[in-house]
């Protein structure tokens, strides 16, 4: 496959409507991502209406560019407000602000802006090298084993995607249901209440903007509002001032921080929040001067920002080649995916090739485009986070209702987001995720049909689900994490806590008694 | 962490709602066409699905109801403060659920622009209410911006309602 890629990047190069969806979506991405508040996972939800008709490969690259601008964005407030776009810009935003402290916030940016695109090259050549490999032996699955990687996929996302583990697996089977709505398989209606409309399904944009979109609308207005904040103004003369810092950090760390990214983007369900703490403590722990993280300085910029940036081209990995999505966005890419009517998977690498290669290049060229958006436009896009609330989810919120309207062009599937966006508004508040939903939804039909499909060969004798030492080892490693994040884990953070509340105790005994 | 008792006491309220939901999703799941051999039919799936979800929701009583409840703030002016945020912030999210549900009761009668406006302003007011400035901005943006994106860029047709 490696042998067409230079066929992929002229056929790339040479469509000027390509590029300019990738460099749209860059810059829509940073822009979303600068928000507090606003995600990429929100825009390609309240874009899934107009890439419905639009080419694949064209809606799937606009998409990408939203994702790698998305991941990245969130550095700039973190930097320059202290208020990270996304939980994955957290980390950052510890060295970062203290160095805008320190009067150097162009250094600041300008290192976060190279370790991003260090690390999403780095994912994304890991992603051309791997995905092929690992879609040719997802060719050996057959029912059994794909209903068990999915099993695997869902257990993974309802235990790392929240706190609890029954509530994650709940929000998983609330998915599973959604998804058994309308025609099944041999034709039976199920859940249709009689309602035409819910023959062909619960309409999956509808969902999709009322999981991210309203949702969040509804759970903005819980918090308290705040007055928007103050930014510096950064001077355009020193957008290089990172270079010589860049080299004293070295290759090393970028590189370790990258790979730990991928990994953990491979994983369904860990985040791009996941790989950046990770990559940041593991370049705390390794770090001749352990001490000095927290307080401005470059590594604790560059680790993050590399590992989260790495993790979206880990993400494709398993959904390209198992169509088992690695996160959020990848997950509703994935919908988009679905709803054009392409099926991720081994069969995508072989029926629809003429898409997979081009969007891997599209991929790296997105974070080409993000050097040049990143380290021209930065600084205003830092100040976006200085856009009131009261302006921003209004326009956001009128849109996702309008938005379900014009994917359908019916007033039910404005009435099916509303009432998907106030359910999972509900869900929030009481602590249940929502991407096992989303997941559930999307995975659903493809579980049962594999599900039915092994019951159907084996004459309904369940024992063909584990007749194979792959579908052993996917469910045993999916019982293994749901005993881990169910028994291990809530212990271990029990007894940290009991640590930690005795140690405070004494201290203050010993303060007392002083 | 451990949960604060209240929320202990709402997750066995949830995980009975969804045991009442598992209960009435999985009699219905009796009434598809039953399966025969080569088919699990199409009740199966959603009876196990019926059958977890019973589980789940009973794993979650049970630990609602044996997990030591966590620290809860106990100045009672500050627990009052919190409770009185917390319980405003849940109003207007609640209203504007509600206003979002008349969104799409009156959109076709009023027509995409009237109720656009209408509907980002008074969204825009749950935000803040001291400056119309602002709440103009957001309806006057919201209704530029969806005609931009749908009737300008995307050709799409909207109702114009009481304007058409």
């Amino acid at each position: 496959m490696l042998a067409e890629l230079p066929d992929a990047i002229t056929l790339f190069m040479g469509d000027l409507r390509l590029i300019g969806f990738v460099c749209l979506g860059v810059v829509l991405g940073v822009f979303v991502g600068a928000v507090p508040g606003l995600t990429a996972t929100l825009a390609i939800a309240l874009l899934l209406p107009f890439t419905f008709g639009m080419p694949a490969l064209e809606a799937v690259v606009l998409m990408t560019g939203i994702f790698v601008g998305g991941i990245y964005g969130g550095s700039a407030t973190a930097i320059m407000v202290r208020v990270p776009g996304a939980p994955a810009n957290t980390m950052t935003m510890l060295d970062g602000y203290e160095m805008l402290k320190q009067g150097k916030p162009e250094v600041a940016l300008g290192l976060a802006t190279a370790a991003s695109v260090f690390g999403g090259l780095v994912g994304g050549i890991l992603l051309i090298l791997f995905a092929p490999q690992l879609a040719r032996f997802s060719l050996k699955f057959q029912s059994p084993e794909i209903f068990a990687l999915v099993v695997l996929a869902l257990v993974a996302v309802a235990a790392v995607s929240q706190q609890s583990l029954v509530k994650g697996l709940i929000a998983t089977v609330i998915g599973l249901m959604i998804s058994t709505v309308g025609i099944d398989l041999a034709g039976v209606p199920r859940y249709t209440f009689e309602m035409f409309r819910l023959y062909t399904g619960v309409p999956l944009i509808p969902l999709v903007i009322g999981l991210f979109a309203l949702a969040e609308v509804l759970r903005r207005l819980e918090e308290p509002h705040s007055r928007p904040k103050q930014v510096a103004w950064v001077s355009f003369r020193r957008i290089f001032a990172f270079v010589p810092v860049w080299r004293q950090v070295g290759w090393k760390l970028p590189l370790k921080s990258s790979l730990i990214g991928a990994v953990i983007g491979a994983l369904p369900g860990a985040g791009a929040a996941m790989a950046a703490f990770l990559a940041y403590a593991e370049a705390k722990r390794s770090s001749p001067h352990p001490e000095k993280f927290g307080t401005g300085i470059p590594e604790g910029i560059v680790a993050p920002e590399a590992s989260n940036n790495a993790m979206t081209g880990g993400a494709f990995i398993p959904m390209l080649a198992f169509g088992i999505p690695g996160d959020a966005v990848t997950a509703v890419i994935l919908g988009a995916l679905v709803i054009q009517g392409i099926v991720p998977g081994p069969q995508l690498f072989s029926q629809a090739g003429d898409l997979v290669l081009p969007l891997m290049v599209g991929f790296i060229f997105a974070y080409l485009v993000l050097m040049i958006v990143g380290l021209v436009m930065l600084p205003w896009f830092a100040r976006v986070a200085v856009i009131d609330h009261a302006v921003l989810f209004p326009i956001i919120a009128a849109v996702a209702v309008v938005a379900a309207y014009v994917s359908e062009r019916s007033v039910f599937a404005m009435a099916t987001m509303v009432a998907i966006g106030i359910g999972a508004w509900l869900m929030q508040r009481l602590h249940f995720s929502l991407v096992p939903v989303l997941l559930g939804v999307i995975l659903g039909p493809l579980l049962e049909r594999n599900f039915r499909r092994a019951l159907g060969i084996s004459g309904g004798d369940p024992a063909i689900l584990v007749s194979s030492w792959i579908a052993v080892i996917l469910l045993l490693t999916a019982a293994f994490m749901a005993f881990y994040f169910a028994w291990v884990q809530p212990r271990q953070q029990r007894r940290h806590e009991a640590q930690a509340a005795k140690a405070r105790g004494e201290a203050e005994n010993t303060g007392g008694g002083a | 962490m451990h949960l604060p008792r209240k929320l202990l006491r709402g997750d066995a309220v949830i995980g009975v709602i969804l045991l009442a939901l598992a209960l009435w999703y999985g009699l219905e799941a009796q009434g598809f066409r039953p399966g025969r051999a080569g088919d699990p039919g199409a009740g199966m799936f959603p009876t196990l699905l019926a059958l977890l979800l019973g589980g789940l929701a009973l794993w979650l009583i049970v630990s609602a109801l044996i997990a030591p409840p966590g620290a809860e703030e106990t100045d009672p002016e500050r627990r009052a403060r919190q409770r009185a945020i917390a319980l405003a912030g849940f109003i207007r999210a609640a209203i504007a659920a509600a206003l979002s549900v008349a969104f799409v009761a009156l959109f076709e009668t009023l027509g995409y622009i009237i109720a656009t406006g209408l509907y980002a302003a008074a969204i825009s007011l749950l935000f803040r209410r001291d400056n119309l400035l602002i709440t103009l901005l957001a309806a006057a943006g919201a209704v530029g911006f969806l005609h931009l994106l749908f009737s300008v860029f995307l050709n799409a047709r909207l109702p114009m309602g009481l304007l058409g």
